[in-house]
């Protein structure tokens, strides 16, 4: 008896089965809104970083880089792109490593469009690099040559304007820079020498 | 639910009260921030502005200078490459004043640096100016010396900032 009473007891005890949450619910918050809620933090979070720290949102704004990058075109500068980056170990299929996991240094590179910030990262030039360290450039007849050498120069799609710079020797973290538009005249397209130092990051797409 | 709401209204209360004491007790970098954000109100105006501000703008804007200032325009397509004098820098900023209908002046990237005397900073900024008419703004880095006089920042020296090293 005692222990038929017990089991009423204990089937009385369990409580009844809640009902599932309703379809709206479910879209906007998921079945479990705490784990919702924590996913949610955690994209914020992962967003902020990866906007603030390592992609600067940025608008192009004029002409000079046309028609590579428009008018009000938008895009992002990677500030990590000469910092560190992984070199992936590569395996050769059969049991050994041919070479380690390591991490490089990534250079500017002639060719790399990048940013150039004035005293912050809120307003900058964008333009590409054509000259290294070390070398010397000059424009003649809207012409680059580096150490004497004409550069070929696949990303340029307008007709070039007659430009004219005297040689110069770049010192040790100077690089030249300059926009893809050469159509327009050489005085109001703003090229030449800069410090490594302003470079903030590479263009990403 | 109940202890979450109190964490909230627990950190709500500390960041007001930070930004309270923020607000009452200025380190010296907001208040050059604070100075140079009114500067560049003061440089800027619009349209329909009544004749007598446009009268008193030269003497709005000599306001937030030395009465010894020096300004070296370098690298900058201008006639001028130096004024001397609040005095000049009034009468200058009158004539600009007539030649537009609206110009507007923001400073960005502001990096001051307060010297340990605190009566002198250095600032490195950023200055995007748009006219009218203008297709394209003007930008510039500026490097400006500040001096403190009477309780007030005020800017004894102005320099153009050349980011092409020719």
């Amino acid at each position: 008896m005692s222990d038929h009473i017990g089991d009423e007891q204990q089937v009385n005890a369990e409580p009844p089965a809640a009902p599932p949450p309703p379809w709206w619910q479910r879209i906007l918050i998921g079945r479990r809104p705490k784990r919702t809620l924590v996913r949610l933090c955690l994209l914020v979070v992962a967003c902020l970083f990866l906007f603030s720290v390592v992609l600067l949102p940025i608008r192009v704004e004029g002409i000079s880089m046309d028609p590579t990058y428009r008018d009000r075109q938008i895009n992002f500068i990677n500030r990590w792109a000469y910092r560190i980056t992984l070199v992936p170990a590569v395996w050769d299929g059969q049991g050994q490593f041919l070479s380690r996991l390591s991490v490089n240094w990534r250079h500017i590179q002639r060719g790399d469009v990048v940013g150039i910030r004035y005293s912050g990262p809120h307003v900058m030039l964008l333009k590409r690099i054509i000259g290294l360290p070390g070398e010397r450039i000059a424009i003649k007849r809207g012409i680059v040559f580096i150490d004497g050498k004409a550069l070929a120069e696949p990303y340029i799609r307008k007709p070039m304007a007659r430009w004219w710079e005297p040689e110069i020797t770049l010192k040790a973290n100077q690089y030249f820079i300059i926009g893809d538009n050469r159509e327009m005249p050489g005085p109001s397209h703003v090229h030449g020498p800069i410090d490594g130092q302003r470079i903030v990051g590479k263009i990403l797409f | 639910l109940k202890r979450v709401v109190y964490l909230g209204v627990a950190v709500l209360a500390i960041a007001l009260s930070v930004w309270g004491l923020q607000r009452l007790f200025l380190s010296d970098e907001a208040a050059v921030r604070n100075r140079l954000g009114k500067l560049a109100a003061a440089a800027s105006f619009g349209p329909k502005e009544s004749p007598f501000v446009r009268l008193t703008y030269g003497d709005g804007l000599a306001s937030f200078f030395t009465s010894d200032v020096v300004v070296n325009l370098t690298g900058v397509p201008t006639d001028v490459t130096q004024i001397q004098g609040r005095d000049k820098l009034r009468d200058l900023a009158r004539i600009g004043r007539a030649n537009f209908q609206q110009l507007s002046v923001r400073l960005l990237d502001i990096q001051p640096v307060v010297e340990a005397d605190r009566r002198t900073a250095t600032v490195h900024l950023t200055v995007i100016a748009e006219g009218d008419g203008e297709k394209n703004a003007i930008v510039q880095e500026l490097k400006l010396l500040l001096r403190k006089e009477d309780g007030k920042w005020l800017v004894s020296q102005m320099d153009t900032v050349r980011i092409i090293e020719h």
